[in-house]
């Protein structure tokens, strides 16, 4: 199903875009050359109107074929339910995708009656009919933006993008859509062979030079817009099927460019001053150009292909190299005058080797002073670089949630306590026999590991240090595993932390039912303080001393057991919260443990009966609460890790 | 080599992790997915990462002996990325959603989860 779909799309943008491209071209190029020169070709004009003719036929019926095969689709691939369920009806009418074929239906209609009226002995009626012509020819070729990738976003930022890939499809149209009609132009010219002929060509090709120009820097502009909204990263553009296709696409885009400012620079200029034979420079300018067409062609059947695939941002990207960048290192003092001594060696070693190219009689000196520089500088350069595994790049598909960290709680249990021990601090039985030494889960260093990284060491092993769990755990196990070490490391630096201004720890995720209304997941407490209080048999008198106190303009949180009263707060009774949270508390006896969470989300602090300060007298309570709203928290390294893809 | 990819890979400082758009997921739902409740919801909502096309878009809720428990599934007009499913009076059990929706940009995506009602 898919490679007909790809056809009829990579068809549809290139019929569309040849179209649209000929307006484009008669009024901007085509035109004015025939005026400048006062050359009348009829037949030229012949030729552009079959063009026009039959690109829009093309259009039309692989639209129409693009159309179906969603219909079909649509109709679960039965015919009898797209005729029963009036499918392309309902598709037509009732979505954007619809709507937006309906618009460049109209406006091929009308630039169809344009063509009609574009006479081959005099051209367009007037200026006006040319111009109306090509901002229709615009608007065509603009609003395929509504029916693919482009029109997915919301907001202002979906705006953006919806701009960027209209504008982006406008430049295509201009360049690879006006090809046609140029090599059009200057094989007539040749055969022509007249001097005015030849010098409407000239003229012809540095018109579309110049407009080409601007297609090239709009095409890069908005190209690189889309890409960031479509693959996001590098990992992305590298480790994915859409990316890597893209990447294919930039690459023909690239040679397509290489063509063109061949014929810029390098046969343009050989055009004017006249007098000089122009027939052979216009030979090459068109075989040239017949290049650039060709390659445009292969990159419009991608743009086919790219549109029905999941865009990078939405696959796993698998990372090709064995380093990524990292910025980790410079967080040490010094490392950056380090860095940037190592770039600049390593910058002028270059230099001196491209000098030593070019000049004989400082060739050996400036080869030894390169070999210094870049044998003392190179080293240094591996500062920003972090071994990295195909994995990598992975983002982790639970959401950290206490269901997650619940569920890795127990795996862990399971699987890890033996080596890494009962906490993760790499103390379990069989520890001491074991070289090297298991690692500490709890250290520092397990926030500079990304999620991927974790991931690719849990499934493969470390050496003969740590053994695979990919055959005995399988993927989403992996990550909860993931989720329960960052809660386990965080809930040592909660435990360690002397008052609530230190931590910003990120809160796992959950949702809590209020009366009356409808439940809310953690997310949407955002904006207030949030005090978690778990109750338990011995928690009423608490209770009740908090539903009467005058509260800060936080929100209080009860987490109960199953078989208790209901109270007035918001609350939940889920038992994957009270496992997740036991690990901060560090015992399973949860009941009374007490938590802030600020208004950005953070988890800040925590209070258990007997610890001071003693969150049970009032006055206590709204310090700690003044204090978490007046002091942002430093959040924990690495806290992006969690960053969710969408 | 380490250098060689090194300065190959600085491009990547300047791409940040970007938001994604484009083919319909599910980005959260209420009741959770997996999740337990304690009180019988009177509505589903489904958030998704990208805008609907309420007319191909849909989701039915089922009880642990496979019959319909929901009155259907609208798309929100006022936030065409939400859905919410109205659902009858559930009893404790276990319940299984399946969603198939069209993103704005003519992608289907379907995809199934479940969560339990406790008791009262």
């Amino acid at each position: 199903m898919t490679e007909p779909l790809v056809i009829a799309r990579a068809v549809h943008f290139a019929s569309t875009a040849t179209f649209a491209g000929l307006f484009l071209f008669l009024f901007l190029v085509g035109e004015p050359a025939f005026r400048a020169s006062r050359c009348t070709p009829g037949i030229l004009r012949k030729r552009f109107l079959a063009v026009g003719w039959i690109s829009l036929e093309l259009a039309l019926a692989s639209g129409a074929a693009w159309f179906l095969l969603l219909a079909f689709d649509l109709a679960g691939r039965s015919w009898d339910a797209l005729v029963s369920r009036a499918i392309p009806r309902t598709l037509l009418t009732e979505t954007q995708f619809g709507n937006d074929a309906l618009v460049r239906l109209g406006l091929a209609a009308l630039l169809s009656i344009c063509l009609i009226r574009f006479r081959p002995d005099r051209g367009w009626r007037s200026r006006w009919d040319g111009f109306l012509a090509s901002l229709l020819a615009a608007c065509l070729i603009a609003s395929l933006a509504w029916a693919g990738h482009g029109s997915a976003g919301s907001g202002a930022p979906g705006e953006l993008q919806l701009a960027a890939d209209a504008l982006h499809l406008l430049g295509a149209a201009g360049w690879v859509g006006g090809l046609p009609p140029l090599l059009l132009l200057l094989a007539f010219a040749r055969r022509t062979n007249d001097a005015s002929a030849l010098a409407m060509a000239a003229d012809a090709t540095w018109r579309f030079s110049q407009f080409g120009l601007i297609s090239v820097c709009a095409l890069l502009a908005t190209g690189i817009i889309n890409a960031y909204f479509l693959v996001g990263s590098v990992a992305g553009l590298v480790g994915t099927d859409y990316g890597r296709l893209l990447l294919a696409k930039v690459a023909l885009f690239a040679v397509m460019v290489l063509f063109a400012a061949a014929n810029r620079f390098g046969q343009l200029p050989r055009l004017f001053p006249p007098g000089r034979p122009r027939g052979a420079v216009l030979g090459r300018i068109e075989r040239n150009g017949l290049v650039e067409l060709g390659l445009g062609l292969a990159v419009l059947v991608i743009v086919g292909a790219l549109g029905t695939m999941p865009p990078a941002t939405h696959a796993q990207a698998w990372w090709p190299f064995p380093l990524r960048l990292s910025t980790d290192a410079l967080r040490e003092p010094g490392s950056w005058v380090e860095l940037a001594g190592a770039l600049a060696a390593v910058a002028v070693g270059v230099l001196a080797v491209l000098a030593a190219i070019f000049s004989t009689r400082w060739r050996w000196p400036l080869l030894a002073a390169a070999a210094v520089l870049l044998v003392w500088g190179t080293p240094h350069v591996s500062l920003i670089t972090a071994e990295a595994f195909p994995t990598s790049f992975f983002v982790s598909p639970t959401g950290y949630s206490t269901g997650s960290i619940a569920v890795g709680r127990a795996l862990f249990a399971g699987n890890c306590v033996s080596c890494h021990g009962a906490s993760g601090r790499g103390d379990g039985p069989v520890a001491k026999d074991l070289r090297p030494p298991p690692a500490d889960l709890t250290a520092e260093h397990i926030y500079g590991h990304s999620d991927g990284d974790l991931f690719w060491w849990i499934t493969n092993g470390i050496g003969e240090a740590m053994p695979p769990f990919g055959a005995v755990l399988d993927a989403t196990a992996r990550w909860n595993l993931i989720d329960f070490l960052h809660a386990n490391a965080d809930a040592r630096r909660l435990s360690e932390a002397a008052d609530a201004t230190g931590v910003a720890l990120p809160l796992p995720e959950f949702s809590v039912e209020c009366r009356d209304g409808p439940s809310l997941s953690t997310d949407q407490l955002r904006g207030n303080v949030v005090h978690l209080v778990f109750a338990g048999p011995a928690s009423t008198t608490r209770l009740r001393q908090l539903a009467s106190a005058k509260t800060n303009g936080e929100a209080t949180i009860v987490v109960r057991p199953e078989a208790s009263e209901p109270t007035a707060f918001c609350e939940t009774r889920d038992p994957d919260v009270i496992a997740a949270f036991a690990l901060y508390r560090g015992a399973d006896a949860i009941d009374g443990t007490e938590f802030l969470v600020d208004a950005s989300g953070w988890l800040r602090s925590m209070w258990f009966p007997g610890r001071r300060p003693d969150w049970e007298k009032p006055e206590i309570l709204a310090g700690q609460i003044a204090a978490i709203r007046h002091t942002p928290g430093r959040p924990r390294p690495a806290a992006g890790a969690h960053l969710h893809a969408h | 080599m380490r250098t060689i990819a090194a300065i190959a890979l600085l491009p990547a400082l300047l791409f940040a992790a970007a938001p994604a758009r484009a083919h319909a997921f599910l980005d959260r739902a209420e009741p959770r997915v997996g999740s337990s409740v304690s009180s019988p919801p009177r509505q589903l909502s489904l958030w998704f990462t990208q805008n609907l096309e309420p007319a191909f878009s849909g989701a039915e809720v089922r009880d642990s002996a496979g019959a319909r428990v929901d009155q259907g599934g609208r798309v929100d007009p006022a936030n065409r990325s939400l859905m919410r499913v109205s659902l009858r009076p559930l009893r404790p059990g276990s319940y299984k959603v399946h969603w198939r929706v069209l993103s704005v940009d003519t992608h289907t995506t379907e995809g199934s989860f479940s969560f339990q009602v406790g008791g009262p």
